[in-house]
């Protein structure tokens, strides 16, 4: 059994579903495609499907990757073809590859996101050249005063109509920061209202800022 | 998908009920086609999406290419809030338009407790809520389900009730909507015509007639409408149509699963069961076909469970053949197969195991009634050595855990009878003791005791229900008598049940309430967490009408009922001797011991129930 690692994009209406209920979703696609898939050995035998790096519910992905145990000597021919006709809107698988890299070597994901907020760029960049920037963050334990600054990297703000586009690298993987706290900061500081804004994760990266597949 | 939308679905909790863009949903050109249904389904995407009647009309209309059938639920009251502050209207999951778009808006009845939804819907669409002020062809509401067994609590708002099942006279609705779309004909003028299929109801050509005190005396049609509405069935079951593949939810419903419906109808005859009277008659499909119809399903729609529905499947002559044609398939494509419950005087060990080679699931028995005497009452035969022989069976062979499912305030019940509900219990964990080859593992006995809610169209259906007190009452006892070890007992607050009690047997007075109540701010009154009972009591206050009247009332056999102008096939005759049965004690044969000539073989038209 060879285990292998899908790239796949999560877009439109799919956003919307939820990280577990996906792990669903690409069972019953893999049942629709005819693709024979890994069990777990044990009483209650589950699928063996991985999904490396849990998308927020409501977020885009151009860069969802998904382990899998193939229970074939081979992929099917057309694999592509067949995974995508089984997937709802939205999903879209765009490689397959083998698993070689651990999971455990993602550090950092880019996102792109979409702020509905009247501030200039500039004024937000400017807050985050700061020497700190500390947001209320939830954790496991409880809520933390958490300086956000040494979880990002690269950010880059541009005034688009109606907002503000905001490109950055997050830590992701071990160590975790929900882009969600970059407009809570600005929320907090720039004194802008709780605003829409869009998310798209567009790549995900190990600790040299080298593409993780 | 909206702009509009976007923004407002990271704030609702689970979104991905508003989104669609689910796997096998069905979208066509909306230019391409002569008539636009949403089908309506008055709760929320979870239960809506675990429906069989939705899975297979939906499949059905949009099988026609004049026809896109698309879909839309309850929106929960945070996504409501949400819809109404940016002014967006409730629209269908698969192109995003607002229900005023369309040209029928069908809903399906299920559950009393949804009527404040239809309606809440329907505004949440700018559609206006009463049929008689929506004048045009367009919006266009009709409604069908087990509810319209009694559709009179919703007669001012539907304009065409679909009685029975659906399959084929939808089909013959729409095809004369077309027609009269396409001639640009008045409302009325469609309203009489539909009227004239059979087994359409149409509220507005009847006029109830009423005493001095507003009571119920019978109804009058008009414009050559029938006098008598009669159900509509598919008369073979085995040809009709079956959805290949239905939409797959993206996220976790009540039942995500194949439903393999087995056969309609149910030979019991239990007098409490509604559906075991209005599906009469009995029609199986044949075991091919079924194994047809599952692997095709399951393969389409990668589903891991087929499970085989029905009002009673253990009663379906041919499951060994049926389960012997689908276990091996299921077992290598990890596909488990289930039974929803099973009777325990038909209970086999060999059945249950071969089910489970996938997956052990749990064991469900439901006595109803705790002794023998109340059993033969409600005509559930089934005997206590019954029950204690299939536990012990499946005890001996692995399982530590039953189900058993009753029901309290039942027509002549006594305390000696709630006694039996708490006797059964320790029988059964004695039974364990006796049988079970591991007893470190220990068992467990759940009991769930409902409220009986007396139905339409059932012997039962001149009964008077518990008050809600005389059900509290009870539940105390209960709660002192069942506490047993290794026993769980489960109730739930009679209020609901109670409700349902009014609506299961109203009359077009509820009307004005549930528009009232709605007004205050009713909504999912099914839901314990959102049930209003305060509103609801104003409403019916505000409008003079007494629930007492509706829900406790023992009524005579000379009263008209308001809904015996709706005929499900059984006739009045059937249901007053099983009535005097029930209070003689007296149980009665099952269809298949001997014909009890309850009247549902006539909807086969020379045809032969239960082959």
């Amino acid at each position: 059994m060879s285990e292998l690692r899908l790239l796949f994009e999560k877009r439109g209406t799919a956003r919307y579903i939820s990280h577990l209920d996906l792990m669903q979703v690409f069972r019953r696609a893999f049942a629709r495609a005819d693709v024979p898939i890994g069990f777990t050995q044990g009483f209650h035998p589950h699928p063996n499907l991985n999904i490396l790096l849990p998308l927020p519910t409501g977020f885009e992905s151009v860069c969802e990757l998904l382990d899998f145990a193939l229970d074939a000597p081979r992929l099917p021919d057309q694999f592509l073809y067949r995974i995508n006709r089984a997937l709802p809107a939205g999903i879209c698988v765009t490689s397959v590859g083998e698993a070689r890299t651990p999971a455990k070597f993602i550090r950092y994901a880019a996102y792109e996101m979409n702020a509905d907020i009247p501030i200039e760029a500039e004024r937000i960049a400017e807050l985050f050249s700061r020497e700190e920037l500390v947001v209320t963050k939830r954790t496991k334990r409880g809520e933390s005063e958490t300086n956000i600054l040494p979880l990002l990297r690269d950010l880059n703000v541009q005034t688009r109509d109606g907002g503000v586009t905001i490109r950055a690298k997050v830590a992701a993987g071990n160590e975790n920061l929900n882009p969600e706290y970059i407009l809570a900061a600005i929320e907090k500081y720039c004194g802008a209202g709780p605003a829409y804004a869009s998310y798209l994760r567009r790549e995900v990266y190990d600790a040299e800022l080298r593409v993780f597949r | 998908m909206l702009k509009e939308l976007e923004k407002i679905l990271p704030r609702v909790r689970k979104p991905a009920r508003y989104s669609g863009g689910e796997f096998a949903q069905v979208i066509k050109d909306k230019a391409a086609v002569d008539i636009r249904v949403v089908f309506c389904f008055p709760d929320v995407y979870e239960v809506g999406m675990s429906h069989l009647g939705m899975k297979i009309l939906y499949g059905l209309y949009n099988s026609i290419d004049y026809c896109w059938c698309e879909r839309c639920f309850a929106p929960w009251p945070d996504m409501e809030a949400e819809l109404r502050a940016a002014k967006l209207p409730l629209y269908a999951l698969e192109s995003g338009d607002g229900l005023d778009a369309f040209d029928i808006i069908a809903f399906t009845l299920q559950y009393e407790l949804s009527f404040t939804n239809v309606l809440n819907m329907l505004d949440l669409a700018g559609i206006p809520i009463r049929s008689s002020e929506r004048k045009g062809l367009r919006n266009l509401v009709i409604a069908g389900g087990c509810c319209t067994a009694n559709p009179e609590p919703l007669a001012d708002f539907v304009d065409v009730f679909v009685i029975g099942e659906g399959e084929e006279v939808s089909i013959e609705l729409f095809d004369l909507y077309r027609t009269a779309k396409r001639e640009n004909w008045e409302k009325h003028r469609f309203l009489v015509a539909a009227a004239g299929i059979g087994g359409c109801y149409v509220p507005a050509l009847y006029t109830p007639q009423v005493d001095e005190k507003g009571r119920f005396m019978g109804i009058t049609p008009s414009d050559g409408a029938p006098a008598r509405i009669v159900k509509r069935i598919v008369k073979d079951l085995d040809h009709a149509y079956y959805p290949e593949c239905p939409v797959v939810p993206s996220t976790e419903v009540v039942h995500d699963r194949v439903m393999l419906e087995v056969m309609r109808g149910c030979i019991r005859g239990c007098r409490f069961c509604q559906a075991g009277h209005t599906f009469r008659p009995i029609r199986e499909k044949s075991p091919e076909t079924l194994i047809r119809q599952g692997m095709t399903q399951a393969e389409k729609t990668g589903y891991d469970e087929i499970s085989l529905t029905s009002l009673s499947t253990t009663d379906y002559r041919k499951l060994d053949e049926l389960c012997d044609g689908l276990i091996d398939w299921c077992a290598k494509r990890h596909i488990s197969l289930a039974l929803p419950s099973q009777r325990a005087d038909k209970f086999s060990v060999e059945l249950a195991q071969r089910l489970e080679k996938v997956r052990r699931t749990g064991l469900t028995f439901a006595p109803e009634a705790g002794t023998q005497r109340l059993r033969d009452v409600i005509n559930k035969n089934l005997r206590e050595e019954d029950l204690y022989n299939a536990c012990g069976l499946a005890f001996a062979n692995g399982w530590n855990s039953v189900k058993l499912y009753y029901m309290m305030g039942l027509p002549t019940e006594t305390l000696e009878d709630l006694d039996g509900i708490a006797k059964i219990a320790r029988g059964v964990v004695d039974v364990w003791r006796k049988t079970s080859n591991n007893r470190a593992r220990g068992v467990k006995v759940t009991a769930s005791v409902a409220c009986f809610v007396p139905k339409p169209g059932t012997p039962f259906q001149w009964e008077p229900m518990d008050t809600v007190e005389q059900l509290r009452e009870k539940q105390e006892y209960m709660k002192g008598i069942m506490r047993i070890k290794n026993v769980d007992f489960h109730w739930h607050d009679p209020v609901t049940s109670h409700l349902e009690g009014v609506f299961a047997r109203g009359d077009r007075r509820l009307c004005a309430v549930i528009y009232d109540a709605w007004r205050r701010g009713c909504r999912f009154d099914g839901w314990d967490d959102q049930l209003r009972m305060d509103l609801w009591y104003e409403a019916f206050a505000a409008c003079g009408v007494d629930m007492a009247e509706y829900a406790n009332r023992t009524r005579s056999f000379d009263e008209v009922l308001p809904w015996e102008h709706i005929y499900n096939g059984v006739t009045r005759e059937h249901l007053m001797k099983e009535n005097l049965r029930a209070h003689s004690g007296l149980a009665s044969e099952d269809c298949r011991a001997g014909c009890s000539g309850c009247g549902a073989l006539e909807l086969l038209e020379g045809g032969i129930c239960d082959v």
